[in-house]
């Protein structure tokens, strides 16, 4: 059984996208030849529909702030960044990660039921998301919508939903995987803030182990942002989340496998493997400063 | 030359297939994130969409983080039937924690997860129902 999760076609598609000269091969072509590039090709499309090979999953920055809700319980506009200097992100990759923030922002917001802030929010990310040409997926029905369910948390939160997940499509059809990438991680980076920010406050395992347990996004974020960044646009980025990752590198993880229990009735499947994070307080610290510095770099 | 030149414009062609198959099959699989009759509530998208074309020899797969304390719902779609798709999931040691194919090949399943763990979800086509495809996965949420 083969699994898409591996690179097929590069070759292929360097070809189709080389350089000046163009090499003529004259060899006569053989049917297996042909039979190869037709299923690399194939392959290729299932590949740019993944990201880069590879089908990651970041989680929504809307389960961050469901969790500080529970945590700390209360909204700190200290803590969001600021929707009136959105003109001031010019380039394409400013602009997607910036959208990721505010996405992140619009959400805390909408949790904690301020809904006007949550409009700020909302506006600025259809500013972004027109520059970067994906407006369909947050245009003036879906902010009507919005509005018109301010009374309903829930369904605030799924047309939220929907306008980032029609612009992931979108992205990810026309072959902007690095945009929908960068969107991604400034939401990421931006929740982490959230979480980073309120624990000093409120120093709750909770939160603590919520910390901690973005290893993952962490790792599959810096390969993603690797595998885009052919122009350089990002390498400081990048570097500065390699140096994140070896604070997370000091954390202590443990897992044990326990017998899921499913009932067939309702459809639901109780995973009850037990797992644990211990972070210690020299590694939050370091942790807390440098999420600090990253999520400043890429709001400034 | 010529031949390669063909099979590239056939190729493009079939590709733009592959992605309007895939967008309309989204708009099915989010359907099945809005039903839920236990809470009476929609899962929230995580914003992102899984999609992939598979043959019958492939699998998609991705590794997702699921959060302790929250409920998650797996959704699929494969096509105009709901049973096209088997989805498995797997601890981050492989160990198998579920899987549709004992249930018919239901198109989704709620997961309700008590401590934060690496999970590695893998979907491909039933191939005693259909050949190849674009396979569609969605993660809605519930706290």
């Amino acid at each position: 059984m083969r699994k898409i999760s591996l690179i097929f076609s590069l070759p292929l598609f360097l070809m189709s996208c080389g350089g000046d000269t163009i090499d003529v091969d004259s060899r006569p072509i053989d049917e297996d030849e042909i039979t190869n590039i037709d299923e690399a090709l194939i392959n290729s499309e299932a590949m740019s529909t993944a990201i880069g090979g590879k089908i990651f999953s970041i989680p929504s920055p809307v389960q961050m702030s469901m969790l500080l809700k529970e945590e700390i319980g209360m909204f700190n506009s200290e803590m969001v960044s600021d929707p009136s200097v959105v003109s001031k992100f010019s380039t394409t990759h400013k602009k997607a990660l910036n959208m990721g923030v505010y996405g992140a922002d619009l959400g805390y917001a909408t949790i904690f039921e301020n809904n006007t802030i949550a409009v700020s929010y909302l506006s600025a990310v259809e500013s972004l998301a027109t520059d970067l040409s994906i407006s369909g997926a947050f245009d003036e029905s879906l902010i009507n919508r919005f509005i018109k369910n301010g009374n309903n948390q829930d369904s605030m939160l799924v047309i939220m939903s929907d306008g980032y997940r029609s612009g992931d499509i979108f992205l990810k059809n026309n072959k902007q995987n690095d945009v929908a990438t960068l969107i991604l991680t400034g939401g990421w980076i931006e929740s982490l803030y959230f979480a980073t920010t309120s624990y000093p406050h409120k120093t709750s395992q909770e939160i603590a182990n919520r910390i901690g347990e973005q290893k993952s996004s962490l790792l599959n974020i810096i390969e993603l942002l690797e595998l885009y960044n052919t122009e350089k646009y990002y390498t400081q980025l990048i570097e500065e989340l390699k140096d994140l990752k070896l604070d997370f590198d000091l954390i202590e993880y443990t897992y044990e496998y326990a017998q899921p229990i499913t009932n067939s009735e309702i459809g639901l499947t109780q995973i009850k493997s037990k797992t644990s994070v211990v972070i210690k307080d020299a590694v939050m610290a370091g942790i807390i400063a440098k999420v600090k510095q990253i999520r400043e770099n890429i709001i400034s | 030359m010529k031949k390669i030149l063909g099979i590239l414009l056939v190729s493009l062609f079939v590709n733009s297939s592959f992605a309007q198959e895939c967008d309309s099959l989204v708009s099915v699989c989010y359907e099945y994130l809005k039903i839920d009759k236990k809470n009476n509530k929609s899962f929230i998208s995580d914003g992102q969409v899984y999609q992939a074309f598979v043959d019958v020899e492939q699998t998609a797969e991705f590794k997702v983080t699921l959060f302790g304390g929250s409920f998650y719902r797996i959704a699929t779609t494969a096509g105009k039937r709901d049973n096209y798709v088997i989805f498995n999931v797997y601890d981050k040691d492989r160990n198998l924690l579920f899987t549709n194919e004992n249930f018919d090949n239901k198109p989704y399943w709620d997961f309700k997860i008590e401590n934060t763990m690496d999970c590695f979800v893998e979907a491909r086509i039933d191939i005693d129902k259909k050949v190849s495809g674009c396979i569609v996965v969605l993660l809605g949420f519930q706290r």
